[in-house]
């Protein structure tokens, strides 16, 4: 018992801890001096530095995704409906949801683990007792560059997951681009577009704020940098799939999806 | 700030820090002239080095007053508070140098953040002078990873004098080096200070460092300035405690 009240605890405190941490952001984020270098560079490190890792998954995302719902469709005699039904599975929430989950192991993992480094051997305190402000140059920097980033990573991972899709309907039948194209645009509508990409930018800000929070918080030596990075993995993944819920009810309720 | 304060350029009063049952400090008293040296000894996990984490800001202190140029630091406004680190250095144990950027770039990461200097030209000088300063004028474009432990050392005492500070905090800056580049360090310290003037706070518990540096030894003891004097003074102490640092 004492240990769940004191798990609960420390899970409280941890939350509030980053709820002052992404407060902390907004007044600092406005405030000059503004760092563009710095988030040119994250933008580069972080986004650009992703695109080989997401054009490669999602392009198997959106062949894998075909080649197995297509005998269901083949069942009811409704295989022409594969481009929309896929694209529309894509857009609406494998292409955000997959995309922020790898970015969550690829960027959160990093940034923790560098702030947590960073943390442990003294180079932020260095950055403070020289009169800078290291939130500043390290956090507001890479959570703009990851709600910056994330947006374009998934519409880049949705246009190649669509790639994959077409390709798997022309393994097994034919199916002209135009066709193909045409297809998958009267299946989409707004309503599937604008909370895709409103998803993704809070996915790419969630994942920025709390690989930044697990690094800058790090304690307790090398193991910390570990422990770091591995918390920053662990709950920017759980709140991809929590925030991808709530705008998934919200969008339910607002467009009647 | 009255006259008699003009030449003080630390004051601290009644300094208590603790963690959970342990108390570190006790009540801790040190007054820091302009120009001088003062060396603080003590054991290991005494609290030197949360000593100079509370003057410099990094640690807040339980109880107690902090003075620096006359300002009680702990009342001031983070903004003012940088204010009074842009005059002062702190040189860490471990270097701390920003690893992912060059020694140019750790050198010019104050300057253009402090907007110290807008022109190119002039910070690229500024730069040139530290590192020439403490003998390294070809390392600006390498990585830290590149440099050997002395280096480090040179280059992390460079980036502090390249803010032109009034006041260093040293923590342990011999403190894993062999002793000639030991030697090395200690002298380019009491160079620096010639050439800038500068009051230091030095924790360090080489002996031949600390005769060679310090204007006065203070011994942290129990968390309180247990002793203070000249090196020949505590050095030929009728207390065992003080003694048996110098032994």
């Amino acid at each position: 018992m004492r240990f769940i009240i004191v798990s609960a605890r420390i899970y409280f405190i941890t939350i509030a801890e980053l709820f002052h941490f992404g407060v902390r952001f907004i007044k600092e984020v406005v405030r000059p001096p503004f760092e563009w270098k710095e988030i040119a560079r994250q933008s580069y490190l972080l986004g650009f530095l992703s695109l080989g890792l997401v054009s490669i998954t999602a392009f198997i995302l959106g062949l894998v995704l075909t080649i197995q719902s297509r005998p269901t469709l083949v069942e009811f005699g409704a295989e022409s409906w594969l481009p929309s039904m896929v694209s529309l599975s894509i857009i609406r929430e494998i292409g955000p949801v997959i995309t922020a989950l790898i970015c969550a192991g690829k960027i959160g993992s990093g940034i923790g683990a560098e702030l947590g480094s960073m943390r442990v051997t003294e180079q932020i305190d260095a950055m403070e007792v020289s009169g800078t402000n290291p939130y500043k140059f390290l956090v507001v920097s890479r959570v703009i560059a990851t709600t910056l980033m994330l947006p374009l990573l998934v519409i880049l991972a949705d246009t190649i997951a669509l790639a994959g899709c077409f390709t798997a309907i022309n393994l097994k039948d034919s199916i002209s681009f135009p066709l193909f194209f045409r297809q998958v645009f009267v299946a989409l509508n707004y309503t599937d577009i604008f909370p895709s990409v409103f998803k993704s930018i809070l996915f790419g800000f969630f994942i920025g704020i709390i690989g930044c929070f697990m690094g800058y918080q790090t304690k307790k030596g090398t193991a910390g940098v570990g422990r770091s990075a591995n918390s920053a993995v662990v709950t920017s993944s759980l709140a991809i799939f929590i925030i991808d819920l709530i705008i998934a009810q919200l969008s339910d309720l607002l467009f009647e999806l | 700030m009255d006259l008699a304060n003009a030449d003080i350029a630390i004051h601290l009063k009644d300094l208590h820090k603790s963690f959970g049952d342990k108390h570190i400090l006790n009540g801790f008293n040190l007054t820091l002239k302009r120009g001088e040296n003062v060396v603080v000894l003590g054991k290991s996990g005494s609290g030197k080095s949360i000593l100079i984490k509370c003057i410099i800001g990094l640690v807040p202190p339980d109880k107690g007053e902090i003075e620096i140029f006359g300002q009680n630091t702990l009342k001031l406004s983070p903004k003012d508070m940088d204010i009074i680190r842009s005059k002062m250095g702190f040189l860490f144990q471990s270097n701390a140098l920003y690893d992912s950027m060059t020694v140019r770039e750790n050198l010019e990461f104050p300057l253009k953040r402090l907007r110290i200097s807008k022109s190119k030209e002039n910070i690229n000088s500024m730069v040139e002078e530290a590192l020439t300063n403490v003998g390294l004028p070809d390392a600006v474009d390498l990585m830290p990873a590149e440099l050997s432990g002395g280096m480090k050392k040179r280059v992390s005492i460079a980036r502090t004098l390249i803010m032109k500070p009034e006041i260093i905090l040293y923590d342990e800056p011999t403190t894993g080096l062999d002793p000639i580049t030991a030697k090395e360090i200690t002298n380019l310290m009491l160079e620096v200070q010639k050439i800038y003037n500068i009051s230091s706070i030095v924790i360090s518990h080489d002996i031949r460092c600390i005769e060679l540096i310090a204007d006065r030894i203070v011994i942290l003891m129990d968390g309180i300035n247990y002793a203070q004097g000249s090196f020949e003074e505590l050095s030929h102490s009728d207390d065992e405690r003080v003694k048996s640092f110098f032994l």
